[in-house]
């Protein structure tokens, strides 16, 4: 057993060593993420630091799942976890280094998108996601930001923390998943037990999103959510969708007629509003999957989707704020340098003189040796 | 291509805003909804009715600044922004004159120079200083290159008729294109309509087994329909043909990628080859007995393939692959 323990130790280290942090890209509620390389390769990699909190729970439930799903899956369309290595008490997960996401790309006004460019980063999204249900994993947080978007202009699916195997009908799930706009109408109605489709319902948003460069069903809360989705799409009809009453939190619905989509939407050719709607069908069972979404003739009529290296990309504004803060760093290290000079003078006066400054300034201030 | 002839054809529409107010009338979009908001030459607004009952009878001046108007100056607002509309309008004034092209011009400086006069006059227009230097130079400019502006202007309708007859020409293909489909849709109709009557005669006047008869019928009929979806579908090649075609002499570079054969479900992976049946018995699940699961979009047949390809899942691969590319 100890023998086993110590080479666990020990390959740990070996992973550890393998890679160099540099600096911090971001924060979320549960890690940290650092841009860092391999050390042999100089590939550009991001290292995702888990915040462990005080142990209480253990380890988070969103870093296990992602390790979990991620350990699974290989595509060019999902993004890559290279290793994983602890350090001291925090899981480090290092992932493949992408530079931007989908939402900063329909958001950045600046950027005019084709129709073969929608086509273009809805195959690749489909494509991952259909690699995951073939897998049996539900992603359940499929939104703009958690498309990533590499540097070669292949489009990834990122932040696995909500992923989960689906398929068992014994085991109960959650319906409290998936960010509100993107949540399917089964979720809505408190289904425990659900499939691909949920996901698919999201992709439906996204494609209606990059059309419409605005979210397309924006409840404000989780219970306007429903009204929302029944106001833009036309409430269901028993005949259409068959036994949603029987849905855990099915009720009678407001009726609402159903609007012309192609009024909405009238950038989008005929053949990308058909498959919108087959995407975003209330039945569950009726929905498009993935493969069957990849199947339709949007995708091999004109024009064809652009090639991934030609698609739009926001400007880089993120390196010039990453430039600007190594540029900062190094100034305070300049003033860290010549203060600890300073300080290391025993000479009271001096150290007075320089203390106070030292303290606005956010340096550290080392003891007279 | 298309784009730009049918924002062509298309009628832009006038901004119209929830709360519109005549400044004159004072009548609201909100009891008045087919009220018409037209803006003068000095960039004040007033209603259409405002405006008849103050111009009709000819020149008057302008309510707010007095300058003096005729009816005919007033015109629908597009930009909601009235600076913005300004400049497009100047800007489209100062286009009608300034009609040069690059290839008007034997270097590319030459060019340069004449867009920045252009912009030059243009801002003077713009931001009110000058504006009669500005007009001055507008009217020398006019005088002295009064042929090339002709020319310049000829031109420009001639490639204005060539966008609007190539989109006319791509709206009857599409046209064509439909009723040929609704046409061989038709047929098939028609003809599973004439089996089935002939099969209904056969089984009443025949003497051979009626099994047989509905046989043979029943391989007639998939014949027919396969014959016909593959002419649907031939139609179809033909019609992305032609309009390849039709992007080849626009001229538009077309990249080789482009026209290489490309599967939009394309994947690393060899697709999990199993044949399930079409029920096995489960009698210990009775989850589906209950309804409700099934409005959540989970069926039988899905469950059905987790737990299959779950137990087979790992026959299909091999370790050995795994290991060499994951040790390169």
């Amino acid at each position: 057993m100890a023998s086993k323990a110590i080479l666990g130790e020990e390959i740990n280290k070996e992973t550890e060593s393998l890679y160099k942090k540099e600096k911090k890209l971001g924060e979320g509620t549960y890690a940290v993420v650092y841009l860092g390389h391999h050390i042999r390769t100089n590939r550009k990699v991001a290292i995702k630091k888990i915040k462990l909190g005080n142990m209480r729970s253990g380890l988070d439930m969103s870093a296990i799942r992602e390790v979990k799903a991620l350990r699974e899956l290989r595509h060019p369309n999902v993004i890559e976890l290279i290793d994983v290595f602890s350090h001291k008490t925090n899981l480090n997960l290092v992932l493949e280094f992408l530079d931007t996401d989908l939402e900063n790309v329909i958001k950045d006004k600046s950027l005019v998108f084709m129709p073969a460019d929608i086509k273009s980063w809805m195959m690749m999204a489909l494509r991952g996601l259909d690699h995951c249900h073939k897998c049996w994993l539900l992603h359940r947080d499929l939104k703009p930001n958690n498309f990533l978007i590499a540097s070669d202009g292949q489009l990834k699916l990122a932040d696995f923390g909500l992923a989960r195997e689906f398929g068992d009908v014994k085991r109960a799930m959650t319906s409290q998943t998936v960010t509100r706009w993107y949540r399917a109408p089964e979720l809505l109605l408190g289904a425990t037990n659900y499939t691909g489709s949920i996901d698919i319902w999201a992709m439906g948003c996204i494609f209606a999103e990059l059309s419409l460069r605005a979210p397309y069903l924006p409840g404000a809360s989780d219970l306007e959510q429903l009204t929302t989705i029944l106001r833009a799409r036309g409430t269901p009809t028993e005949d259409e969708w068959p036994g949603m009453m029987k849905l855990p939190t099915g009720y009678n619905f407001e009726k609402f007629p159903k609007p012309q989509f192609s009024d909405l939407f009238r950038g989008s050719s005929e053949d990308a509003v058909d498959l919108m709607n087959k995407m975003l069908t209330f039945n569950p069972v009726q929905r498009l999957s993935a493969a069957d979404a990849l199947q339709h003739p949007y995708f091999r009529n004109l024009p064809r989707p652009t090639a991934p290296a030609k698609l739009p990309r926001p400007r880089q504004t993120v390196v010039d704020e990453e430039e600007e803060a190594a540029a900062d760093a190094n100034r305070k290290r300049q003033f860290q340098e010549a203060f600890d000079d300073a300080l290391s003078a025993t000479d009271a006066d001096r150290r007075q003189a320089v203390e106070p400054v030292a303290k606005k300034m956010d340096l550290r201030i080392s003891s007279p040796a | 291509m298309s784009v730009l002839a049918s924002a062509l054809k298309q009628e832009i529409p006038a901004f119209q805003a929830d709360d519109d107010t005549c400044p004159q009338c004072k009548s609201e979009r909100y009891l008045n909804r087919p009220m018409k908001l037209l803006v003068g030459p000095c960039y004040h607004k007033m209603c259409e009715q405002c405006v008849s009952q103050r111009f009709d009878a000819g020149p008057a001046p302008c309510p707010v600044c007095e300058r003096i108007l005729r009816k005919a100056e007033f015109y629908q607002q597009i930009f909601e922004d009235l600076t913005v509309e300004n400049e497009v309008r100047i800007r489209k004034r100062m286009a009608m004159t300034f009609n040069r092209r690059q290839e008007d011009f034997k270097q590319l400086k030459d060019y340069n120079n004449y867009l920045e006069m252009v912009e030059d006059i243009t801002l003077k227009l713009l931001y009110d200083d000058d504006t009669d230097e500005a007009e001055y130079m507008i009217e020398r400019y006019r005088r002295e290159n009064s042929s090339i502006i002709e020319r310049n202007q000829s031109k420009l309708l001639r490639d204005e008729t060539i966008q609007r007859l190539a989109f006319d020409q791509e709206q009857q293909r599409k046209l064509q294109q439909r009723e040929e489909h609704l046409r061989l849709l038709a047929d098939e109709e028609r003809e599973k309509a004439d089996i089935k009557n002939s099969l209904i005669s056969a089984l009443a006047t025949s003497n051979m087994d009626a099994k047989d008869i509905v046989k043979a019928k029943m391989v007639q009929l998939k014949k027919s329909s396969l014959s016909v979806r593959n002419s649907l579908r031939s139609t179809r090649f033909n019609v992305d043909d032609l309009l390849a075609d039709l992007d080849d002499g626009d001229g538009e570079d077309e990249d080789e990628a482009d026209s290489a054969p490309f599967d939009p479900a394309e994947s690393p992976y060899e697709p999990v080859k199993i044949t399930l049946l079409d029920r096995y018995d489960d009698p210990k699940n009775n989850a589906f007995r209950q309804g409700g699961l099934t409005a959540a979009g989970v069926t039988r047949e899905m469950h059905q393939r987790y737990l299959i390809e779950g137990a087979l899942a790992g026959l299909f691969v091999s370790p050995l692959e795994e290991d060499a590319a994951s040790s390169e």
